[in-house]
């Protein structure tokens, strides 16, 4: 192909009017050189702010995408091994929970994931996933620093009630619960309490915070 | 202000989500205009910023500062993820030519009075030479997405002459600015 097709080739893909489709690294870097040729029009543009929570979103996703990117390679070790394997370390233990039951109800019918974040900082520390296929929920420490002679506890508060109940002290690894319904605009947060849990059955300091949502 | 988004992109390369958040806090602002501009419709720009910053994370290993601002590398991205979206999703043609951005430079009058950085006034020095439907195209494809489809439908011609016309245009394009 002639040098000056490939270029306005190039061109129009960095347009938007030709398919992106894939690129040698000469093409690639003709196309970036025509975004860069073109950016300059952006810089006109009136700012607007966006909504509240859309940054929360944003946190969300790259958390879930991580986590399928995991549960898609565990898949298939766990297919090479025949569901045989013994898995190690509390992320494949957690996949192990999540295959199995997989397994079990291959279609779920909603699935709903809660990314618990820290308020300070917005690092993961503790992700609540279930299926209402299933019934089933995981509960995925991501690992949280916690002062010596304190505990870390973790709550539900369901959509529409007015206090949180407890569901125990943060576990090492990550475990499933039958018991656990989970839904639409439930909460999920986890506080640091005294070694052995709130002495009053509330969270004394909640430290971390995470709404549910649906994943598909 | 330049200088601290090239570092808070850099620090984000290494994962540092507090700088991902001051970079977001500093800029999301000026690229949900952009998607704005793009999608014309909120609930599509905001998918468009939430794929465009999952990207910046991604990607924010790959900013080369020799290469251009912080700024503007983030703003192609906003800008793509937003023109693929409407690909993906489809949108409401008629809202189609009706945004600020292109009416000011579609009926270009030179650069009285116009400010921006000098990449900037280049580049709209040299759309000014265009003959008129030829930057309209361009501007129309640049900063709302416009399909060569739905340009053809716009000017009643067929795509063949739509893809003829943009060529031309990026071609004099191409001249004009490595002059």
């Amino acid at each position: 192909m002639a040098d000056d097709e490939r270029d306005l080739n190039a061109a129009e893909r960095a347009l938007g009017t030709e398919a992106a489709g894939t690129e040698n690294e000469r093409d690639r870097r003709a196309r970036e050189g025509w975004e860069q040729r073109l950016a300059p029009l952006l810089e006109t543009v009136a700012p607007v702010e966006p909504p509240a929570g859309l940054y929360e979103r944003i946190l969300d996703r790259i958390v879930i995408e991580d986590m399928r990117a995991e549960l898609t390679a565990a898949r298939r070790r766990a297919s090479r091994w025949k569901r045989a394997a013994v898995f190690a370390g509390s992320a494949a233990a957690a996949i192990a929970i999540y295959v199995a039951v997989e397994i079990v109800q291959p279609a779920p019918a909603e699935r709903y994931v809660a990314v618990v974040r820290s308020d300070s900082d917005g690092s993961p520390g503790l992700i609540v996933q279930f299926d209402t296929g299933t019934g089933v929920a995981t509960i995925v420490p991501v690992g949280i620093p916690v002062p010596p002679d304190r505990s870390l506890e973790m709550w539900h508060l369901p959509a529409g009630a007015d206090r949180p109940y407890s569901l125990g002290l943060m576990p090492d690894d990550p475990n499933a619960r039958q018991n656990l319904k989970a839904g639409p605009g439930d909460i999920f947060a986890v506080s640091l309490e005294p070694a052995g849990g709130s002495p009053t059955g509330q969270p004394t300091q909640a430290i971390y915070h995470g709404r549910i949502v649906r994943v598909d | 202000m330049t200088d601290s988004i090239n570092d808070l992109l850099r620090a984000t390369a290494g994962a540092d989500r507090t700088a991902f958040h001051a970079l977001y806090r500093a800029c999301a602002a000026k690229m949900f205009g952009i998607a704005l501009q793009v999608c014309r419709e909120r609930t599509l720009a905001e998918d468009a910023l939430q794929e465009g910053f999952v990207e910046i994370w991604r990607k924010s290993a790959q900013f080369d500062p020799a290469r251009g601002r912080a700024e503007a590398w983030m703003a192609v991205i906003v800008r793509n993820r937003a023109v693929d979206l409407i690909r993906r999703k489809g949108r409401n043609p008629s809202t189609l030519g009706d945004s600020e951005a292109l009416a000011d430079l579609a009926a270009h009058d030179g650069l009285s009075g116009r400010e921006g950085s000098d990449d900037y006034l280049a580049l709209v020095a040299c759309l000014g030479q265009l003959r008129e439907q030829d930057r309209e195209a361009v501007l129309l494809a640049y900063y709302e997405g416009a399909s060569r489809e739905e340009l053809a439908t716009r000017y009643g011609a067929p795509v063949n002459t739509i893809k003829a016309r943009l060529r031309r245009a990026l071609q004099a394009l191409r001249m004009c600015l490595d002059d």
